[in-house]
């Protein structure tokens, strides 16, 4: 039992992050769309998994409502719209895929490769910001504070996301 | 904890597959949904450099590109709804209309 704890403490988090990057590769590969979408929800709750183990239970909270929540329903409920099956005898790829794979795969190693030997270290081992009280009132604090302005400057863009939407899926209906 | 760097790494290979997603597919919907993982990818890294650092404002910034993220979605979808009355599909091969 011991043992167990001391191995998921330490690997809990590569076996989550491979996971999600299997879940990842689900939906640019997947066939049908509906799968793409159902990928993509495991692969949010995976994310939301990383947020947990990084201390930040706040967002990984507001990750699982807005994405696994909200998008994945929007997302689900336009797929079933636009009747799909229609399409299935179209081409999935696009003429240059070999070229993009190779393109994106060095992208990787490069990026990956500055990364790793990159000089960052270990993480501190107690974080005295964030924890101090959970990190969920430490992102209040902050966000009702010092951030107040860009706050109210997201809501705004909420407001307006919302009447865009609105108004671009109404006006089709009246022509 | 694991070195920032594997973080770095992993949140690079989620952007490449979003990336991936957008350049090959030919439905308009999956590279709606790659591009929010690659949103997620760069959330990834403000939240483990938020933790590194000791520095809560990584996190204030990953909800407001949640906030971001979120009305891209709308705003997309809604785009794709319109799209489907006009051509009667979201492949991207009907829209080249703007082509030379």
């Amino acid at each position: 039992m011991e043992a167990l704890t001391q191995f998921l403490s330490h690997y809990l988090i590569y076996i989550i992050m491979g996971l999600s990057v299997a879940t990842a590769l689900g939906i640019v590969f997947s066939k049908n769309a509906v799968h793409s979408v159902i990928s993509m929800l495991f692969t949010m709750v995976l994310i939301a998994g990383v947020y947990l183990l990084f201390d930040a239970e706040f967002l990984a909270a507001v990750q699982l409502l807005v994405y696994a929540g909200g998008i994945i329903v929007l997302f689900l409920f336009v797929v079933l719209l636009v009747a799909l099956h229609k399409l299935e005898n179209l081409r999935l790829y696009n003429t240059y895929s070999l070229f993009s794979i190779i393109l994106v795969i060095l992208l990787i190693v490069i990026l990956g490769a500055t990364f790793l030997t990159m000089p960052f270290g270990e993480a501190p081992k107690v974080v005295s910001n964030i924890v101090a009280g959970g990190s969920t009132e430490a992102v209040a604090m902050s966000l009702y504070t010092k951030f107040i302005l860009p706050f109210e400057i997201a809501s705004v863009l909420l407001l307006v996301a919302l009447i865009g939407a609105i108004i671009l899926t109404k006006s089709g209906a009246e022509q | 904890m694991i070195p920032v760097s594997h973080v770095l790494v992993y949140s690079v290979i989620l952007f490449g597959i979003g990336v991936l997603g957008v350049l090959i597919r030919r439905n308009a919907l999956i590279m709606l949904m790659s591009l929010e993982l690659m949103m997620n990818a760069a959330n990834i890294n403000l939240i483990a450099f938020s933790r590194y650092l000791d520095n809560v404002a990584g996190q204030v910034f990953a909800i407001f590109v949640m906030c971001v993220a979120a009305s891209e979605v709308a705003i997309g979808l809604a785009i794709a709804v319109a799209l489907y009355r006009n051509k009667n599909s979201v492949q991207i091969d009907y829209f080249n209309e703007l082509k030379g």
